[in-house]
């Protein structure tokens, strides 16, 4: 094996270097092969750029703000069952009111007649309470006095048992 | 290669890695504000879904409303139960039916109005206290009469006791 001096390896590199500075070999260039990869590597980064670019276009172009949620719930109105209630309580309170208004019940002892039942009549709204009384000539006065007695209630007379 | 060449090789790579992280950089941030954006976008719109749904509410509020004071006056409240047993005390005087108030209860309910429990004997004749009775079933409330007893005291008379519980 041949041993170099080291005057003949500083002569290689001082070779090597004087060509790679400013001496390249004109059989390694090829001008249209180096412009084909720096144009591809350009349209490769413009491509990417444009994927990214569209990406971002595509996730933030449809920000609507007429999409929005809330958890608030509207109670729902069911209307036709309030009419409902609304109808059968009104009926209720026209009966109730019919009824309180009706004048008191009054009892008439059997003695004003010949039998000895008494007859339950509804006086007008002009009759008192007292009216109620079981003495036989007081119920008659009032039942004098009281011209236009309608007999009400016929199927609830109660008899009287002095 | 010259040393030109060599140089506007050396600039040319730094420009595009220089472009290439500007890129990226700008890219990132984009995509972080445009994050942001998206959050608060969908706030305005959450708030608008709610205040949307205000208005509606306020409508039905709105159209709703004779309604609603309608159905109120079938609902027995704390302030309409002295005015309540004033009512019954004086139809049942005016039927000639003597009224006694025993006890007054109000439980609150879990879900709506408050259940009024009254108890309270009348005395009477059969036909008034009968009578009574049927005024009392036709309360213009959500009512129940939940016991009655009666008892006769005298050939005409009649003693009832009755317990009513009214929403």
């Amino acid at each position: 094996m041949r041993i170099f001096s080291k005057t003949e390896i500083m002569k290689m590199v001082r070779h090597v270097y004087a060509r790679g500075n400013d001496k390249f070999d004109n059989r390694l260039l090829h001008p249209s092969r180096e412009w084909g990869i720096g144009l591809f590597i350009f349209i490769l980064i413009l491509l990417g750029g444009s994927v990214v670019g569209a990406q971002s276009f595509n996730q933030f172009r449809q920000l609507d703000t007429n999409v929005g949620e809330s958890d608030a719930t509207i109670p729902r109105y069911k209307e036709s069952l309030v009419n409902e209630v609304l109808e059968t309580y009104q009926a209720r309170q026209a009966n109730y009111e019919r009824l309180a208004a009706s004048a008191p019940v009054l009892v008439v002892p059997a003695a004003t007649t010949s039998s000895s039942t008494a007859s339950v009549i509804d006086l007008e709204s002009t009759a008192t309470p007292t009216a109620t009384s079981s003495e036989p000539a007081q119920a008659e006065s009032v039942s004098e006095t009281v011209n236009d007695v309608d007999v009400v209630e016929a199927d609830n007379q109660v008899e009287l048992v002095e | 290669m010259t040393r030109k060449t060599h140089i506007i090789f050396i600039f040319s790579v730094v420009l595009v890695l220089v472009s290439i992280t500007t890129f990226a950089v700008v890219s990132i941030e984009v995509d972080r504000i445009g994050a942001l954006l998206k959050e608060r976008v969908q706030m305005v719109s959450n708030k608008y879904a709610l205040e949307q749904k205000f208005i509606e509410l306020n409508e039905l509020i709105e159209t709703t409303r004779a309604d609603r004071e309608a159905l109120n006056t079938y609902v027995m409240t704390e302030s309409k139960t002295i005015s309540f047993l004033a009512d019954i005390e004086l139809i049942g005087t005016q039927q000639g039916v003597e009224f006694n108030t025993l006890s007054l209860n109000v439980a609150e309910m879990d879900t709506g109005p408050d259940l009024l429990s009254v108890q309270f004997s009348a005395v009477g004749s059969e036909v008034a206290v009968a009578k009574v009775l049927e005024i009392l079933e036709t309360l213009p409330y959500e009512s129940t009469l939940t016991e009655l007893s009666l008892t006769r005291e005298e050939q005409s008379t009649l003693t009832v006791g009755v317990t009513l519980s009214i929403k």
